[in-house]
């Protein structure tokens, strides 16, 4: 409507000057409106008898905006624009040629993206313009038609792409471009950084989306998120988002090759787009597990692909260790190292003040270990990915050991747990300690018995339930029936207020309420955790000896402490759109960084073929060594990486990773014109409705790249001047007849 | 005194008696004010299951030996220890929150089937038992009979030298036969004529770890009772304690 009145866009106006192409001089512009001025007045003067001052004015002012509009229609206004040279220009007509493009209810993507291709380049042969045809996908390639295109390309960058138009047609005077695709890019989007390296070429990308935003028909197994690695015979929780766009149910199922694993049905939410639910693996078997999860398709589904996600866990038995200062004999210490003992994979190192002046130590991989107390340097510290410290005071410690401490959480990613006693948590001054921040709780101080030996009733808060670490039974029902059925612990400690990162994942019943018993909270790259209680060890003594929750409980809790324990040395292999990246950690037996290794990885495919890698140190973290590589095939890659300092041998770690790079155009099936409108956006060009292809040649015409020449665009006759002028003799005409006089 | 009221008198009283004693045995639960109490199994005798917490062979040498123990223990050592002491029988729940029972007079101990249940369930779950003070063949006769019922499949052993329960704390190699005050006056170490040698066995778990602790043809508790009995030798005392401190930090940490 705006456009029809004013004649031309607003976007015209934007881009456009106001200039008026008439050549009568200024002086008798000037002189024909002080003219008219006193001869309005003249007569409207003589008829003051007849009526009042302000009716006599307003007429005037009526009169006198007439005079004025006709006097600037006299003088020929016009849009000063800048339009392209016939001849001159070239535009790029790209069309998305990736293998989403093949959906499509009735006609595919594709062939609907051929049709507005069509339309577009009629349309615009009034311009005179070269057209360049481009058919997109992982890069971009050019093409005389597209008459023979296929929509087969395995991976869709759409940046990446762009860029290659841009850089091609930059010597034929760009002026636009026009992409019609269904926004989808499984290179995992486009960057701020792309867009602004897209944005400074300034040539506007005009987008036209395909395909539906919404497909209720389909679901989609959008994220599978589960540890890459695990110790065998652990339970593995995996995190599964089903994309879908109504409300229903399905099932999860999770198969190792022809076994299946888990299955679990999830009722799909009304209101919401994603659907999570968590799925534990029982008894993971060691070796390199090759894990399929799928959802089961609703009945009228069509791609079953997006249905499916392959991912590898690598399953090995890795040796944790577990160092557990305890302070004075108890019964927890006991039952804790007997409910561990059966665990190959945690290698619990106590070290126990039985006397004031006598240590008893166990679990000792040397005689030597802990021969001098407790670890009084990093290195002899973090040598163990968690720490235990039970009935303890705080003084116990020089400042330097706290201070050790506190970097083993920090720097080192350990685990801290403190356990509850008459020395520990508040009694023992922890409160007050060097390391009081980066505890959970804020510690009441030690002159307050915090320590209250009565029989008190766990119970499981919703966060707890949530975690692997405290499942006691498969189901969550009956994971909260295990520990409703759980006997009291022997006694509970006061804790505190709790700091805001913590989390609490069981609390305790007493007699003034529920308090926390078991509490978290991340500090610098580690955990620490209270554990408000020594009184576990009741569960054992209280529950018939078949019964295996106590053993449970302190196997799954210890193993999470030292799962989030990095070691010394790290590899890790991500599989990109068609690339495996490659990023090594080396750090010395302090966790310090090493920085003057060289690094390599030997690669190689499940199939045989291999290939060895230099990797570089990365510019912006020490001691990280990345690469990347070609990993077009799909499969099982498993990664080797050796680095040598001066000749000698420092360390060796492995990965292992899945890839399947075509995989990922069967996923996002959903069209994407958000990132279309945002590339239009940062170019300056316009995201168009199918149904408004016919604007991209007044688009293209006056587009602000390539080769212009100045053109004026008439306005005298806007639709808008003319409308003004019969409104205000309208209105003077109304006025007179209501006024009865003049 | 009516001497027609007598029999009814007595027969009252022996309901009030017998009444009391079931209570003890069903109900008996106090609250607990440290890390390690001392307590003491209360079981039956001579064929007769156990009725309730009355004096028996099972309480010989209480309240003093515990009253020494602890001191020594509390002493000489970090444990959290209460010097209050307990009785448990088998038959009580509570019985569950003591994970160290000590027994004495064990050749005389009769153990129903219940009683044996329990005793196997205990020890399973972890709980550590010491037995000691009885002598000669007839009683040891009497203790394994009940202990081959606890656990039919399971060998009494002896325990070594080297063996960690001897080392935990202090170095017990050198040991020797620890008797009752009454053979010490009698100018002998055995309370039995043919109670020698003295016998340091065990029965193990199986994950190899000692759960019964069994002082034989000893008396560790009469040791612990005349510790302020001049006559009572010293390093007999000293040992005697040593080997119940051993005991008890073996509990606590395997």
């Amino acid at each position: 409507m705006l456009e029809f009145l004013f004649k031309y866009s607003a976007h015209d106006y934007d881009r456009g000057e106001l200039v008026f192409t008439g050549d009568w001089p200024t002086w008798l512009i000037i002189g024909l409106v002080a003219v008219a001025a006193i001869g309005i007045a003249f007569v409207l003067l003589r008829r003051r008898s007849d009526t009042g001052p302000a009716q006599l004015i307003t007429v005037g002012l009526m009169q006198f905006a007439v005079v004025l509009i006709v006097l600037a229609m006299l003088q020929q206004p016009a849009l000063k624009t800048e339009a392209l040279l016939p001849g001159e220009n070239t535009l790029a007509l790209v069309l998305d040629s990736s293998a989403s493009m093949r959906y499509g209810s009735g006609a595919s993507r594709l062939e609907t993206g051929r049709d507005y291709v069509a339309d577009a380049e009629t349309r615009l042969a009034s311009l005179a313009i070269s057209i360049q045809r481009f058919e997109l996908a992982d890069t971009a390639s050019s093409v005389t038609s597209f008459a023979e295109s296929q929509a087969v390309g395995g991976v869709t960058s759409i940046a990446d792409s762009l860029l290659t138009v841009l850089g091609e047609a930059r010597s034929s005077s760009l002026a636009a471009i026009v992409l019609i695709s269904d926004g989808i890019d499984t290179s995992g989007g486009i960057s701020a950084e792309q867009l602004g390296d897209i944005a400074s070429f300034a040539v506007p990308i005009h987008t036209i989306a395909v395909g539906r935003e919404t497909m209720p028909e389909d679901l989609e197994l959008t994220q599978v998120l589960i540890p890459s690695t695990a110790l065998p015979g652990s339970t593995v929780s995996a995190r599964v988002s089903i994309r879908h766009d109504a409300p229903g149910a399905t099932r999860v199922k999770v198969y190792d090759g022809d076994e299946l694993l888990a299955s679990d049905a999830v009722q799909l939410q009304p209101g919401v787009t994603t659907t999570s639910v968590r799925i534990d693996i029982e008894q993971m078997a060691a070796g390199h597990r090759q894990l399929s999860f799928s959802v089961d398709a609703l009945p009228d589904e069509r791609e079953l692909r997006n249905n499916n996600r392959e991912t590898l866990v690598n399953v090995a038995a890795d040796t944790h260790r577990i160092l557990y200062f305890e302070g004075e004999p108890r019964w927890e210490y006991k039952f804790l190292r007997r409910a561990i003992a059966g665990d190959e994979e945690i290698n619990l190192i106590s070290l126990l003040s039985v006397s004031p002046n006598k240590f008893y130590r166990q679990g000792l991989e040397s005689a030597e270990q802990l021969e001098d107390g407790f670890p009084a340097s990093r290195e002899e510290l973090f040598a163990y990915d968690a720490l235990i410290i039970g009935s303890v005071q705080a003084a116990t410690f020089t400042p330097e050991q706290l201070s050790i401490i506190r970097d083993f959480v920090s720097e080192r990613g350990g685990s801290l747990l403190l356990l509850a006693g008459p020395n520990g948590l508040g009694n023992g001054g922890w409160g007050q300690s060097a390391i009081a921040d980066l505890l959970p709780a804020r510690l009441p101080p030690s002159a307050t018995n915090t320590f209250v030996r009565k029989k008190a009733t766990p119970a499981l808060t919703p966060q707890g339930a949530d975690l692997q670490m405290l499942r006691l039974a498969n189901t969550a029902a009956d994971n909260r029936s295990s520990w409703d059925g759980l006997p009291d612990v022997a006694d509970y400690q006061q804790t505190g207020r709790l700091k805001p990162a913590a989390t609490t994942l069981l609390t305790v019943s007493t007699d003034a309420g529920p308090v926390p018993l078991l509490i978290t909270q991340p500090f610098g790259r580690g955990h620490t955790y209270i554990l408000a209680t020594g009184g576990t060890w009741r569960w054992q003594m209280s529950l018939p000896v078949e019964d295996q929750r106590h053993e449970t409980f302190w196997r799954q809790f210890l193993r999470a402490l030292v799962a989030s324990a990095p070691a010394t040395v790290s590899v890790s292999a991500d599989t990109g759109a068609s690339t495996l990246k490659l990023r090594a950690e080396f750090r010395d037996k302090a966790f310090d960084p090493v920085t003057d290794l060289n690094v390599s990885a030997a690669v190689s495919h499940e199939a045989g073929e291999s290939q060895l890698v230099e990797l570089a140190p990365s510019p912006a973290e020490p001691g990280v060594y990345l690469a990347e590589i070609d990993s077009a095939t799909p499969g099982t890659w498993y990664v080797e990486a050796v680095a040598n300092r001066d000749g000698e041998p420092f360390g060796i770690a492995r990965a292992s990773t899945y890839a399947d790079p075509g995989q990922a155009e069967y996923f996002n099936i959903r069209a994407n014109a958000g990132l279309l409108q945002r590339l239009s956006d940062a170019t300056g060009g316009q995201h168009l409705d199918p149904d408004d292809i016919g604007a991209l040649t007044e688009l293209v015409r006056y587009s602000d790249a390539g080769i212009k020449t100045a053109v004026y665009r008439p306005i005298w006759d806007a639709p808008i001047l003319f409308l003004l002028l019969l409104a205000l003799k309208s209105g003077e005409w109304l006025l007179r007849r209501r006024w009865r006089s003049i | 005194m009516n001497y027609r009221l007598f029999p009814r008198l007595m027969l009252l009283s022996l309901i009030i008696m017998v009444s009391q004693a079931t209570a003890q045995v069903d109900g008996r639960e106090v609250p607990m004010q440290a890390e390690f109490h001392f307590a003491r199994l209360a079981f039956g005798v001579n064929g007769r299951e156990f009725t309730g917490y009355r004096g028996e062979p099972w309480l010989r040498d209480w309240p003093d030996a515990e009253f020494h123990f602890l001191q020594g223990l509390r002493r000489m050592t970090r444990v959290n220890a209460d010097g209050e002491f307990r009785q448990v029988s088998l038959v009580n729940d509570a019985l569950f929150d003591y994970p160290v029972i000590y027994a004495v007079k064990v050749g005389y101990w009769y153990l129903s089937d219940q009683e044996i249940e329990r005793l196997r369930e205990y020890l399973l779950r972890g709980g550590f038992l010491i037995v000691d003070d009885f002598h000669g063949p007839n009683e040891w006769a009497q203790f394994v009979f009940s202990m081959r019922k606890v656990f039919p499949g399971k060998a009494i052993v002896d325990i070594p030298n080297e063996h960690e329960i001897f080392h935990v704390l202090y170095d017990l190699d050198d040991r020797q036969q620890i008797p009752g005050r009454n053979s010490i006056y009698s100018g002998v170490t055995w309370e039995h004529p043919l109670g020698v040698p003295e016998y340091w066995r065990g029965i193990y778990d199986d994950d190899g770890r000692i759960m019964v602790a069994i002082n034989f043809n000893m008396d560790l508790g009469d040791a612990w009772e005349h510790a302020d009995d001049a006559f009572y030798p010293e390093p007999m005392t000293a040992l005697a304690y040593r080997i119940g401190i051993n005991y008890l930090i073996y509990a606590m940490t395997h």
